[in-house]
């Protein structure tokens, strides 16, 4: 039947004599058998197959082999042997374009009590053809003894092929011919690599993943056949990742990525990518070694298997792998279908990153020490960074799929307590700003959040950024993010404008920002048209109500005008309200009572009030002013309604031993404050005597300002977006000067003001003045302009 | 002016708390009734009878010696927390009474509502303010002594902060602002003193509204028409303390000025020390017994004394030390030695040296000086001709009728003004805005 195949296969030399076989049977059509097992033998609890199916590389879509009850998958399992002599055989009637037919099959046993005495070789084309042969299986070692003396040049070739499984077949070899042992010696050295993942991702992105062992060899080539593409594993996109299982992060001897696992990511055409299969060649040590894996093209499989390949890797390997196949995926459906497998696995990957970076050779530090979340808008980041310049090539900051690179952004400032680490664990460097500060603009909290440091070899490594589980009330994020510097930050300008400010500014934008439920409370009788509303904020110490109460007691005036007590502390409300029955019998001053159910801030105290007032004018008052003498508030309305084009009025406030507390405000702005404009007070703490007339100002304060209420309403109001309070009086004033009023201050009207007798107390001393010097850039950001082109 | 009916408001009753201030405003309150003038007294006891829900208890059957309970007061700015005792129950006892006089003897310990209660009881009521020391002044007992010991001369918040650290300028000038818009509704004030009156022009009162007026001394107790007889030239070596015995009231020094004495004077003088310690502070009591040790030739110390026996005590002596180390107002003790016909060795400084002219009715120490004093003692007790000049040269101490009659005047004075001026005080008309 198989008259002529008698050739032993040498792939070196080309074609030989095959051993003469005796077929079972064989089905065939066309007179000639496609598919001949030369040799089958159960030994040593193997299963040892050896034959060749014509086409079997291009033609064959899948042969299985049936043994006993086990069904094996040749295509799989099998070691492909170029047959030159089956091609030479079939020439006369077919043209093949390669010697892709032989097969070589060693698998361990799973029924050892009874093996079969025959295997049935199954097999379909790609054409549609299938076919069945059944051979038989010859047992025991010596008949396998037999045929390797008759192969031995072939059996070279594929003991120098087959993996560690195939030490029995090593053994057996061994024994029969001690002599030949160290003729095979070298030969029989494998090179050690398997496929482990082969798949398409998106129609279009080839992921082979899989070992190569380099103890103590050199691979030299290595290359990827798929269709007519040639593609070189060793030159192109490469991640020879630490195996699982190694401990990861730690300082490694040599930058050089130690080739144990690879996993290789290729672009290819649709020409390629109709193909089934791949091979995979590797020359090492002078040898080369063939692997041939079907290419899986489901895409659930295939999306498997690269979760899978993802999943051996360590963290930093398998984020590099992801971003590298995300950056291939386009925008087509299967691609993201893919690009959404994938961030699951991106999120796991991350998990599995350290939570700081320390290299030593080379040196590269990074740590974080504060990860502050910033709404929806980003995070914050603070912490140090030490590396050889030289070194350093870029820092990323990623999250999921979105990067941005930080090393250029962030700013940079000393850490004493760094520099003295990094002494005492033996690091000499010349470099002082080890800290860094950085708001990171990547929205997506559903991602992870990573940094991503490249050293100048190309060696990229990674940390993971932990948020923090609970989410913050804006003020403490607030607080958070201004406690990161003092005063003294040598680039505090650029602090601010790129990172601090903006990320307050989104925070306190994006607060949780209920609609006050607003109670309130009249206390005596009303007036009906009232001239004037007086509006006194109370927070902390509301005992400063009664002293004013005392003081417009014996002021006739004040029948005339809506008093209104806006509580903007609900610590102490009820104590406050318990008191105003009773403190209006006593002073026989009206005045109403009003809560907006929770801490306003400020402005929207004073806003709040402004909504509900009745009065033609508003009067902002601090409940730590107090009138000199009766009649101020009358005065104050006098004056206003002589003014033309009127804004805001003030007038002269006076601490408690006389001297100027306020005379109006200008703009300054001062080196040590960063050359922002800021509020300036003239004559403050001076004699007050001289001081006359009524005077245009750029400024009053808010501590007692009169306004007309349409006036107020036009403009909106305070703005809200400066936190806990300062400069919405400047703001106010210069909103009304920009829709062409002009604001004054009327001398001729003194009133005390205890300053800061009624402010928020908000503790230390760095929150508050970093809380302002964070209000007064805001300040600038909307009239540092408006401010310069005015001044003189 | 038609029969006044005078409401007399005390911040004690002198069967609870001894002082010159409760003394005085009970006794004018009698010389007022003696007259048939109605006349009520409201007194803050210190004792209450616990009728839940009124504050106001009754002294006498008749109704016009009324105790008022007060709740305790805001110590620092003088204000009643429990303001319904004020503008319900006190209003209501003033709608009752309807006294066209209103006489505050203090506010303290009964808060300053009750100034604004009275003037808005009755915008044309004459409200009439005593004052017994510097309280509006100075939140350290109202005695401006610096707590620090030195004296003090004018108030401000920066100063009285440095005295009361715990308390912010600001909150003391709050307090001021707080006090004088309650000053601001009294027509007058009566000073006992022209040194008191002057510290409080100075504080801002004004001028206009001050009278200066002793407060006298009812004749009988005082033994005024007692004519003492030629003074025992034997007494000019025996000196008395009389009073409050306390640090303030400079007890100590007459200890030390006694152990500075040279050994023969010594000897030859006594001096005997009367009174209570009733507010003994920093264990004043152990202080004083200690120091009494080796001086029992010279100072004995003779406990408590009635009021009845005070004119006893002085005319047994032949000098009454008064050793004050604050300003003093105007001490009743000084008053009763010149009942007594005694001259007096006083501090240097305030009151005292107002009512005791140096070298006419008595001589003056260095305020505060043991050594000073132990030399005015010995001058007192050997200089020949010395101490009957003194006797000599005694004012008569004003007396109870004296005093009365000038504040009827005074009451009437500020009615007439004031219906002669057109001047509604309380509010004004209610001006008209645009």
């Amino acid at each position: 039947m198989n008259a002529g195949l008698s050739a032993v296969v040498d792939v070196e030399s080309g074609a030989r004599e095959l051993p003469v076989r005796t077929a079972v049977s064989a089905a065939s059509a066309g007179g000639f058998s496609p598919v001949q097992v030369d040799f089958a033998n159960v030994f040593r609890e193997h299963l040892f197959l050896f034959g060749w199916i014509l086409g079997l590389w291009k033609y064959v879509s899948s042969a299985t082999v049936r043994h006993g009850d086990s069904t094996l998958d040749l295509l799989q399992l099998a070691v492909l042997v170029p047959r030159a002599d089956v091609t030479k055989h079939f020439a006369a009637t077919l043209t093949l374009d390669n010697d892709d037919h032989g097969f070589c099959l060693l698998v361990p046993l799973t029924d050892v009590r009874e093996p079969a005495a025959s295997v049935t070789l199954s097999v379909i084309l790609t054409s549609g053809e299938a076919f069945d042969s059944h051979w038989s299986v010859v047992q025991g070692e010596s008949a396998l003894v037999e045929f390797f003396r008759q192969n031995q040049a072939s059996f070279k070739w594929l003991l120098a092929r087959l993996g560690p499984g195939a030490a029995p077949l090593r053994e057996v070899v061994a024994t029969a011919a001690p002599s030949a042992v160290e003729t095979l010696a070298a030969a029989m050295l494998p090179i050690e690599f398997d496929v482990s993942v082969c798949c398409l991702l998106g129609n279009h992105v080839l992921l082979v993943a899989g070992s190569m062992a380099d103890s103590d060899q050199r691979v030299t080539s290595a290359r990827i056949v798929v269709g007519s593409l040639s593609l070189d594993v060793l030159a192109g996109a490469v991640f020879a990742g630490r195996p699982v299982g190694a401990v990861n992060g730690t300082a490694s001897d040599a930058d050089r990525p130690a080739r144990h696992a690879f996993t290789c990511v290729f672009e290819i055409g649709a020409a390629a990518a109709a193909a089934d299969k791949v091979l995979l060649n590797v020359v090492a040590n002078g040898r080369q070694s063939d692997l041939r894996r079907p290419l899986v093209k489901d895409p659930m499989q295939a999306c498997g298997e690269l979760v899978d390949a993802v999943g051996a890797l360590d963290g930093d390997s398998a984020i590099a792998l992801i971003e590298r196949v995300v950056a291939l995926l386009d925008d087509s459906a299967p691609d993201q279908a893919v690009r959404e497998r994938l961030s699951v696995a991106h999120r796991r990957a991350a998990e599995r990153l350290p939570i700081s970076i320390e290299s030593v050779k080379p040196r590269i530090f990074l740590h974080l020490d504060g990860v502050i979340p910033i709404a929806e808008d980003g995070i914050f980041l603070q912490g140090w960074c030490n590396a050889e310049a030289s070194e350093l090539a870029s820092v990323v900051c990623h999250n999921g799929f979105t990067s941005l690179a930080i090393d250029r952004l962030w700013v940079r400032h000393p850490r004493v307590d760094v520099a003295e680490y990094l002494l005492k664990v033996g690091i000499n460097t010349s470099e002082t700003e080890h800290g860094y500060s950085c708001f990171i603009p990547l929205q997506n909290k559903q991602a992870p959040y990573l940094l991503a440091v490249t050293s100048a070899a190309g060696v990229v490594r990674r940390l993971r950024i932990q948020l923090p589980v609970a989410r913050s009330p804006a003020l403490q994020t607030v607080r958070e993010v201004l406690s990161v510097f003092t005063i003294q930050h040598r680039r505090l300008r650029e602090l601010l404008d790129r990172h601090v400010g903006p990320a307050v500014r989104v925070t306190w934008a994006k607060r949780d920002h209920a609609e006050p439920e607003v109670i309130s409370q009249h206390f005596g009788p009303q007036p009906s048209d009232p001239a004037l509303s007086i509006i006194v904020p109370l927070f902390g110490r509301h005992d400063l109500a009664e002293y004013q109460m005392a003081l417009f007691a014996d002021d006739p005036e004040f029948r005339n005008f809506e008093l209104i007590y806006f509580v903007d502390d609900p610590a102490i409300y009820d104590e406050f309200r318990f008191q105003c029955a009773d403190l209006y019998e006593i002073y026989r001053v009206s005045f109403t009572v009003a809560f907006g159910g929770f801490n306003l801030g400020f402005a929207g105290a004073n806003n709040c009030a402004a909504r509900m007032a009745r009065g033609r004018h508003l009067l902002l008052l601090n409940s730590d002013v107090f009138p000199k003498s009766p009649g101020w508030a009358g005065a104050m309305l006098k004056v206003y309604g002589e003014l033309d084009e009127p804004g805001v009025l003030g007038i002269k406030l006076l601490y408690e031993d006389g001297s100027v507390q306020h005379a109006g405000m200008s703009f300054r702005r001062h080196a040590s404050w960063s050359d922002l404009w800021i509020n300036h007070h003239p004559y403050k703490g001076q004699s007050a005597v001289g001081l006359t007339g009524v005077h245009e100002v750029d400024a009053v304060t808010a501590a007692c300002a009169l306004i007309d209420r349409d006036l107020y309403r036009r403009l909106g109001g305070l703005s809200e977006d400066y936190i806990i309070g300062d400069f919405e009086d400047s703001d106010l004033c210069l909103r009304a000067r920009s829709l062409g009023r002009r604001n004054r201050v009327s001398l001729d009207i003194e009133m005390y003001h205890l300053e800061r007798q009624s402010q928020n107390r908000i503790g230390d001393s760095q929150w508050r003045t970093n809380l302002s010097l964070y209000n007064c850039w805001e300040h600038q950001q909307r009239w540092g302009e408006f401010i310069a082109e005015r001044a003189s | 002016m038609s029969a006044p009916r005078v409401l007399i408001i005390a911040h004690g009753h002198p069967d609870f708390s001894i002082g010159g201030g409760e003394i005085a405003a009970h006794a004018q309150w009698r010389e007022l009734r003696r007259r048939g003038i109605d006349a009520m007294l409201v007194a803050r006891a210190s004792q209450s009878p616990r009728h839940v829900g009124a504050a106001f208890s009754l002294r006498s059957a008749d109704g016009m010696e009324v105790l008022f309970s007060a709740p305790p007061v805001d110590h620092f700015r003088h204000s009643q927390p429990h303001r319904r005792v004020v503008f319900e129950e006190f209003r209501a006892l003033l709608e009752r009474f309807a006294p066209t006089v209103i006489h505050f003897h203090h506010y303290v310990h009964l808060g300053l509502e009750m100034v604004r209660e009275a003037r808005k009881f009755a915008r044309d009521a004459v409200i009439v303010m005593t004052l017994h020391e510097f309280l509006a002044i100075c939140h350290a007992q109202g005695q401006m002594l610096k707590t620090n010991g030195l004296l003090c001369t004018k108030a401000a918040p920066l100063d009285c902060h440095a005295c009361f650290q715990e308390i912010t300028p600001q909150d003391f000038f709050m307090r001021e602002l707080f006090v004088k818009s309650f000053l601001t509704l009294v027509d007058r004030f009566v000073c006992p003193s022209r040194f008191l009156r002057d510290r409080y022009v100075e504080w801002g009162l004004p001028e206009t509204k001050m009278a200066v007026l002793e407060n006298g001394q009812p004749a009988a107790g005082m033994g005024i028409d007692d004519v003492p007889g030629q003074p025992d030239q034997a007494l000019r070596t025996r000196f008395v303390v009389l009073g409050q015995l306390s640090r303030l009231k400079g007890t100590p020094i007459v200890l030390d000025a006694a152990r500075l004495l040279p050994k023969p004077i010594r000897k030859s003088v006594s001096i005997e020390i009367h009174g209570s310690m009733q507010y003994d502070v920093d264990d004043f009591k152990g202080q004083f017994k200690q120091a009494l040790e080796g001086l029992h030739e010279t100072v004995s110390y003779c406990g408590p004394y009635r009021p009845t026996d005070v004119q006893s005590i002085i005319r047994r002596a032949g000098w009454v030390i008064q050793p004050s180390i604050w300003w003093e107002n105007s001490p009743l003790v000084i008053q009763e030695a010149f009942a007594g016909g005694r001259p007096v060795i006083c501090s240097n400084i305030g009151g005292m040296a107002e009512k005791v002219s140096h070298g006419v009715s008595g001589l003056h120490f260095r305020v505060g000086s043991a050594a000073d004093l132990a030399a005015r003692i010995e001058q007192a007790a050997t200089q020949p001709g010395l101490w009957e000049g003194l006797c000599a040269g005694l004012p008569k101490p004003p007396v109870i009728r004296d005093t009365v009659d000038a504040l009827l005047d005074l009451y009437g004075g500020v009615r007439d003004a004031a219906v002669s001026a057109a001047i509604p005080r309380g509010a004004s008309a209610v001006p008209e805005f645009p």
